[in-house]
């Protein structure tokens, strides 16, 4: 008797006619409901476009603890949503003291999850083409952390089409690049 | 002098694209040894797609110009891979580049349009 594996550490599998299904839908509700967020209106992306703020030193500071909880339930939703790498990379950045615009960002994410819970990563059913195909995409932003001359790195990896590995990370090194 | 500032923005990220490239590649080489562990036989050799020409001229040519004196050297690791054709870099246009999603805020409709690339999909349909 063969038995399907449907639900390990928090990760859902779904068997359907495309492939297999990874997501982490009973775990968002859980953490929404925990950070009692259930009554919140749904977005449909998790950052401001613009919401790069370089000073927030004169802005409230908040409960640190409380946005520690926050920062690390939503890391471990990074398992299976490759578009959350990024803005909580960001915001963990604020972990040793946060304030009320960084706060602001992470509850923007809680409400984010909570209207795409159902979302997963498709790994997609053998159809006998390029199989064996490895592809790696790269990207990077230069400078994006103006006070720390710091950039973000980025990189994926498909294999036969399905999202194997990624990874949003700031650089440890000072890009010196520039014309002049 | 109108070259040269129609091509500054390629150049000042030549350096960054290109320190992401060994990164990934080193990542690269590490998920090949564990496919292979697992009986899974990749192609040789593995893809890399960079939105940055400049980067990816830097790879495939084994020369020092002024531009990239200060790149350490731990950093050439990548160009070592293209020269023994582990990897193979390959131009992929801003627009089309999933990776950007990782590296800074974007748009709602190439948000969607990125996710629909990756393949993540409601689980209720």
């Amino acid at each position: 008797m063969t038995y399907w594996l449907t639900y390990f550490l928090g990760l859902e599998f779904l068997y359907t006619d495309k492939g297999i299904l990874m997501h982490q839908r009973k775990y968002t509700i859980d953490m929404v409901k925990w950070f009692k967020m259930m009554d919140c209106n749904h977005i449909i992306t998790h950052s401001e476009l613009n919401s790069r703020k370089e000073e927030t030193k004169d802005e409230e500071k908040m409960d640190h603890t409380h946005y520690k909880q926050l920062i690390g339930s939503v890391r471990y939703h990074c398992n299976s949503r490759l578009d959350l790498s990024f803005v909580v990379g960001v915001a963990s950045r604020h972990m040793h003291e946060p304030r009320k615009s960084h706060l602001i960002a992470a509850k923007r994410i809680l409400i984010y999850l909570k209207g795409a819970k159902d979302l997963g990563i498709l790994f997609p059913k053998n159809t006998n083409e390029k199989m064996d195909e490895l592809i790696g995409y790269c990207d990077s932003d230069w400078c994006d952390n103006k006070s720390e001359r710091m950039s973000t790195t980025g990189y994926l990896f498909k294999l036969a089409r399905a999202l194997i590995s990624w990874c949003s990370k700031k650089q440890p090194v000072v890009a010196l690049s520039s014309l002049k | 002098m109108v070259f040269q500032e129609a091509t500054s923005g390629g150049i000042v990220k030549l350096e960054v694209e290109y320190i992401v490239g060994t990164y990934a590649s080193c990542q690269a080489i590490w998920l090949d040894f564990l496919l292979k562990e697992i009986k899974v036989e990749v192609k040789r050799p593995l893809y890399f797609m960079i939105n940055n020409k400049f980067a990816i001229n830097h790879a495939k040519n084994l020369v020092a110009h002024g531009r990239s004196k200060h790149i350490e050297t731990r950093f050439h690791f990548l160009r070592e891979q293209v020269k023994k054709r582990i990897i193979e870099v390959t131009h992929c246009p801003t627009q089309d580049q999933p990776a950007n999603v990782l590296t800074k805020p974007v748009r709602v409709d190439r948000f969607l349009k990125t996710n629909g690339e990756l393949g993540v999909l409601s689980c209720l349909d």
